[in-house]
């Protein structure tokens, strides 16, 4: 475990344990090994390159909330067949109270380089693959989604995620790539997809006094949310992530089981040392997904089981226990005429036991609708999330051009209600119209 | 759509090409059904090339790898985008049964959600990612379902010399015409390989729609494919170019490559 606080990024004293250091010298110097005697060999080689700047203004203070440039280069290799490799960077700058999130959730073997206050490098992507026909090794610096439904995580509670913009991201979740091996197989009509993550990173949160800083009690060891956030330290866990996921045809249905075991990648507050830090308690996860297509309809559903899930309970110092959290949830996919399309989702979060600061039962909606226009040149979609549990929600009306082959441009509203101690209610007040410009080539 | 023994639909279609005469001798649901009984595709790869370009002339293109694969009474088309960067890694699988009651599938690769996403079937009219072409076309590939028309036979056109039959059809039904995006057609038909090479759809007020050309034809195997051709809205303006290029013949393609799961994979290593 290494302890370091939230609002900088951890000192190098805190090392790699030698399976971490072996994990990441051994794929980078894979990488930088193969690269050269790919491209020796004449081999497929393409570069990539994507740009986003992100502009939003406070519809309450018309301030610019959010000023942020990302540059996404990447490179690919292919050699021999079988094997090719991956390398993807993510380079951010931003000048606005919307930044670019802590650092110290992050482990070492992930943690982004800073160029600046406010610009940093990190590896989105580093990773050497292996295939044939059905079957693929990946080891690297990678993500791994797996559940059905479409922002609730239900089972998708493998990966890190970024929250430095609570919900209001183009996509849900976020996901964060940690080092690791996966390997996915087809075997006895069963897709097998196993993974090895040696990387303790967890969920990343905005900079405390910045636009989506958490706020809610429930999120902060019941601390009041108008209460000063005080210095938080970081215990992340040396402990790796393992997960073994098995899918197959049942009927018309498509089915998975799974199990993840390693540290949960929500925190909660301990006091360690005498200071109070977030902590991220190994759990294990058992789940299922659902899925099965009738006509224009798709119906999707999961369940997990977490029998040792810890939660922070109301008490003058934070102290935590161990609860059953069971979720569940189920989503339906409709394909209307006209090229409407709709995505509705409910899910259920709950805990047993009574005194936690959290809900005992968190209820989800999501309601999705879009309609594409002039050859999907155009299209204009709403969502609605809302958590019935805490009477809060955002309404966020969109629209994306397609400019031409290499340039996007969308604008949207993000409008929020509730009271301050919700998940979405939190970030009352802080309703903003956005303007996203990406450029691919 | 029903399926011939290969032998006999392969006799079938040369006995004509021989003689077109006897194309002129069938009656509309004869012609019809020799449209839909054109030897299947064992199996073929190929790159397609898309040219899309709006009434202003803004002009996008896209480029995938296509993989496809018709055997037992299933259909399978996997695309995987190549270009432009804003979709490449982009991967759709379509796999559709002969029998009508076994539920067709269509699955999407989205490298930004790093997830196979099981898609609703679209309705038949709906376009085909962005394309003037629906996802009815592209499941047809350029035939026109035995149930969903009334068929008719026009008055025989001569175009360079040569004699073609034209046949029309008529939604039987408001439902079915709804569902498709179509309410008649009218179609030249090519006697040599029964592939309708121009036609025009009209919309269920039976406004004219769209018009579909087939530019070039190329055997591949032991079919004919459809490797160059156009679909223009006539109601927009807006046009789809798709030309194949770098085709091949993969008989007995195999079925894992066609594996929605492996659709994050990116393209596969045919043989």
């Amino acid at each position: 475990m290494k302890v370091c606080s939230i609002r900088m990024r951890c000192p190098t004293v805190f090392l790699m344990s030698p399976s971490q250091q072996m994990m990441r010298t051994a794929s980078l110097s894979a990488l930088l090994v193969l690269a050269p005697f790919a491209a020796a060999q004449n081999l497929k080689f393409d570069v990539g390159l994507s740009v986003e700047q992100m502009l939003a203004v406070g519809l309450d203070t018309t301030d610019l909330e959010q000023v942020r440039l990302t540059v996404l280069p990447e490179a690919r290799l292919r050699w021999k067949r079988n094997w090719s490799a991956e390398l993807g960077l993510r380079v951010e700058a931003a000048g606005s109270d919307t930044g670019l999130g802590i650092l110290s959730t992050y482990d070492d073997l992930s943690q982004p380089t800073e160029l600046g206050p406010n610009a940093r490098i990190e590896i989105d992507t580093a990773v050497i693959k292996w295939r044939k026909r059905a079957s693929r090794v990946t080891l690297g610096k990678q993500t791994l989604a797996w559940g059905v439904l479409d922002g609730l995580q239900v089972t998708d509670r493998f990966d890190a995620v970024r929250r430095r913009e609570g919900v209001f991201t183009p996509n849900r979740p976020e996901r964060i790539s940690r080092w690791g091996m996966r390997l996915e197989t087809n075997w006895a009509d069963t897709q097998w997809d196993a993974a090895v993550m040696f990387d303790g990173t967890g969920d990343q949160f905005a900079e405390p006094g910045d636009v989506f800083a958490v706020r809610a009690p429930r999120l902060r060891a019941g601390l009041p949310a108008a209460a000063t956030q005080p210095d938080l330290g970081v215990a992340l866990s040396t402990k790796a992530t393992a997960g073994l996921r098995a899918q197959r045809r049942l009927g018309t249905a498509d089915v998975s089981l799974l199990a993840i075991r390693g540290p949960d990648t929500e925190p909660v507050i301990v006091i360690e040392n005498g200071q109070l830090t977030l902590a991220y308690p190994s759990r294990t996860l058992f789940g299922m997904t659902w899925q099965r297509g009738e006509g224009n309809r798709v119906w999707r559903l999961e369940a997990a089981f977490i029998p040792d899930q810890r939660v922070n309970l109301f008490s003058p110092t934070p102290v935590t226990e161990a609860r059953e959290r069971l979720l569940a949830g189920v989503g339906l996919d409709w394909d209307l005429p006209d090229s409407v399309f709709l995505n509705l989702q409910l899910g259920v979060d709950s805990i047993s036991g009574e005194g936690a600061v959290r809900p005992d039962t968190d209820v989800i909606t999501t309601l999705r609708l879009q309609k594409s226009f002039a050859n999907a040149t155009l299209r204009a979609s709403a969502e609605i999330l809302s958590n019935l549990a805490d009477g809060d929600g955002t309404f966020r009306p969109g629209l994306t051009w397609q400019v031409n082959d290499a340039l996007r441009l969308e604008t949207g509203v993000d409008l929020i209600w509730g009271d301050v101690d919700g998940l979405i209610g939190q970030f009352n007040g802080a309703d903003r119209v956005w303007l996203r410009a990406t450029w691919a080539r | 759509m029903s399926f011939l023994p290969k032998a006999l639909v392969t006799a079938i279609t040369l006995l004509l090409s021989a003689t077109n005469v006897v194309a002129a001798s069938l009656t509309a649901e004869q012609l019809a059904g020799f449209v839909v009984q054109r030897p299947p595709n064992e199996g073929r790869t190929a790159l397609m090339n898309f040219r899309m370009q709006n009434k202003s002339g803004s002009v996008r293109e896209r480029q995938a790898q296509l993989l496809s694969s018709t055997s037992e009474g299933v259909e399978r088309i996997a695309i995987y985008f190549t270009e432009p960067a804003m979709i490449e890694e982009t991967a759709f699988l379509s796999i559709n049964h002969v029998a009508m009651e076994v539920e067709d599938e269509s699955w999407l690769y989205l490298p930004a959600t790093g997830r196979v996403r099981r898609l609703p079937d679209a309705n038949r009219g709906d376009p085909f990612m962005g394309t003037d072409m629906s996802f009815g076309d592209l499941q047809d590939n350029f035939t026109f379902g035995l149930d969903d028309y009334v068929f008719k036979l026009g008055a025989e056109e001569v175009v360079d010399g040569i004699t073609f039959q034209v046949l029309e059809g008529t939604a039987k039904t408001p439902e079915i015409a709804k569902e498709m995006g179509y309410g008649h057609f009218r179609s030249r038909i090519d006697p040599e390989n029964f592939f309708p090479i121009l036609t025009t759809y009209s919309d269920v007020d039976l406004a004219p729609l769209k018009e579909v050309e087939v530019l070039a034809i190329e055997q591949v195997g032991g079919a004919k494919m459809a490797a160059h051709f156009t679909f223009e809205n006539l109601q927009t303006g807006h046009r789809t170019e798709i030309r194949y290029t770098e085709i091949k013949s993969v008989p007995d393609l195999d079925e894992s490559m066609f594996d929605s799961n492996a659709l994050s994979y990116g393209i596969p290593d045919v043989p």
